[in-house]
């Protein structure tokens, strides 16, 4: 390739994340606040100029770079049609079903008017999905004899504790968590990797040999951690020790809090993203008997970090 | 004589091969090339930007360059494509929410120019957690079975207990070496398969 060629591939691949990012967070901006039809379009008009700018530049760029550049424009079209779609209120988009589950306000009824959904798959794997207001223990799990991997889902204003329980330990090798809102997570100590997406307003206590927390906002993570704990697309993020007072056999560890590392910052300068959690502010006292109705909702606002459990 | 003829001249002298490791993050791609050369495997972090390593196997050297899988590292894979023999591709067996995810990442690297003629071994890692998704089921997951472009294989491993993960590397290292060193001996020796530790009867070959 020659030099000039590569120059302008690279001036544009810079330029163009530079705009796509632009839009992702004007995408953002109008999916949380209530999108107009001129907003929308606005948006939607900078996203054809940049598939222009694309098309132009075609024959310049690297066949990978191109194709990556073409899926990043597709992903951006389509959340402008979700935009759309909302914006005018067509009834057939209705991503509302975690929101209008958190918004009951008798959370006793609730715990009782959804069912435990252990979610669609095969073989011997521990899945929670599709939760709110409840207190969570291992016995809520269908394959508590089994080891293996486990996976949360979809949870909102939940208390999950798997601490082990008079002797009886949950055998895990490894978590997956999804979609997180107002929780908080009682994890032991696990030999295997701890992989985290899109939590909110939550509080986390886990051990782990590697953790890895994804586009998360909010939360405070009480982590023991063999290897450096990193995190991605995140902010808001307060790391502190695990509790001494949840270890079951104490042992000396590392100062995991420090050896954060940012993936979305990667300078010399410190992440903005992650700090310490100040001694004065951690949790001493952990919910680790169940609750249930005004009292987990309570228990939940005194511990969680925004304070307040969100009603949208 | 030919360019291409003193290309393979060249490359029979030094026996080197050039293999890339990808995945997406918590695949476990580190943690396989430390066990295979022996070290400690117990306090890895996860890759920010890559590794390399380079040991002889079977007679060859091999380079391996072991880049980060995580969401902010993957644009910066293609720097990696230049002259690459052979693609590692590695897979969580325990995470079933993101395969979709993985099956994209995989298909979309395939169509990369560069990588072209390049062997393809997807490692179906982490057999040793219990409940994690079996060889066959990650096959039909990632759509092996359409990959036409490519010469590949599936073998599961485990990083943490060091299953089948020199049988996978063999495969490696022969599938290049014919193509290679000896191209022009035999044209039709293995098929795309499934197993790894023996060849298949047709009837399980997708």
């Amino acid at each position: 390739m020659s030099e000039s060629k590569w120059t302008f591939s690279q001036d544009f691949y810079t330029e163009f994340h530079a705009k796509a990012a632009d839009i992702t967070s004007r995408l953002d901006d109008l999916k949380h606040g209530s999108p107009t039809p001129g907003a929308v379009q606005a948006v939607a008009v900078d996203v054809s100029r940049l598939a222009k700018s694309l098309v132009e530049a075609t024959g310049g760029l690297p066949s990978y770079d191109q194709r990556q550049c073409e899926m990043h424009i597709k992903s951006l079209e389509m959340a402008v049609e979700v935009l759309r779609g909302a914006s005018c209120a067509v009834p057939k988009f209705s991503f509302k079903k975690k929101a209008a589950k958190a918004k009951t306000d008798d959370p006793a009824i609730h715990a009782v008017s959804i069912p435990l959904n252990v979610s669609p798959v095969t073989g011997s794997v521990k899945a929670l999905s599709s939760l709110s207001c409840r207190y969570l223990t291992a016995a809520d799990f269908e394959h508590r004899a089994t080891s293996g991997e486990l996976t949360l889902s979809d949870l909102a204003t939940c208390i999950v504790n798997l601490l082990p329980k008079d002797g009886h330990s949950m055998d895990i090798s490894a978590i997956h968590v999804q979609r997180l809102t107002d929780c908080v997570l009682l994890l032991p100590r696990i030999s295997g990797s701890i992989l985290l997406h899109n939590l909110s307003n939550c509080v986390l206590v886990a051990g782990c040999h590697q953790f890895r927390m994804h586009s998360s906002t909010n939360a405070d993570v009480y982590l023991s951690a063999v290897s450096n704990p990193i995190i991605e697309h995140c902010s808001n993020i307060r790391f502190a020790e695990y509790p001494d007072t949840l270890m079951q056999n104490p042992e000396p560890q590392g100062n995991t809090a420090s050896t954060v590392q940012d993936f979305s910052h990667i300078r010399s300068t410190p992440s903005p993203n992650w700090s310490v959690l100040p001694k004065d502010y951690r949790q001493q006292c952990w919910p680790v008997t169940p609750l249930e109705g005004q009292t987990l909702l309570d228990e939940l606002k005194r511990i969680l970090p925004g304070g307040d459990i969100s009603q949208n | 004589m030919g360019l291409l003829t003193i290309i393979r001249k060249s490359r029979r002298k030094e026996k080197e091969m050039r293999i890339l490791f990808l995945g997406l993050d918590n695949a476990g791609k580190t943690t396989i090339l430390k066990k295979i050369n022996g070290e400690d495997i117990s306090s890895i972090s996860p890759t920010l930007g890559f590794n390399i390593k380079t040991f002889v196997h079977r007679s060859y050297t091999l380079n391996i360059w072991d880049v980060g899988g995580q969401r902010t590292l993957r644009p910066y894979w293609r720097n990696y494509f230049e002259q690459t023999d052979a693609i590692v591709w590695v897979v969580d067996s325990s995470d079933r929410v993101r395969i979709q995810d993985c099956k994209e990442e995989l298909h979309n690297l395939l169509q990369e120019d560069r990588l072209t003629g390049a062997s393809l071994l997807v490692f179906a890692n982490k057999q040793d957690i219990h409940g994690s998704m079996t060889d066959k089921e990650i096959h039909d997951l990632l759509g092996l079975s359409g990959i036409k472009s490519h010469h590949w294989k599936i073998s599961p491993c485990s990083a943490v207990t060091g299953y089948n993960l020199i049988a996978g590397l063999d495969w490696v290292v022969e599938d290049v070496a014919h193509r290679l060193y000896y191209s022009s001996m035999v044209p039709d020796r293995g098929e795309n398969s499934l197993d790894t530790v023996s060849p298949p009867p047709p009837q399980t070959v997708v």
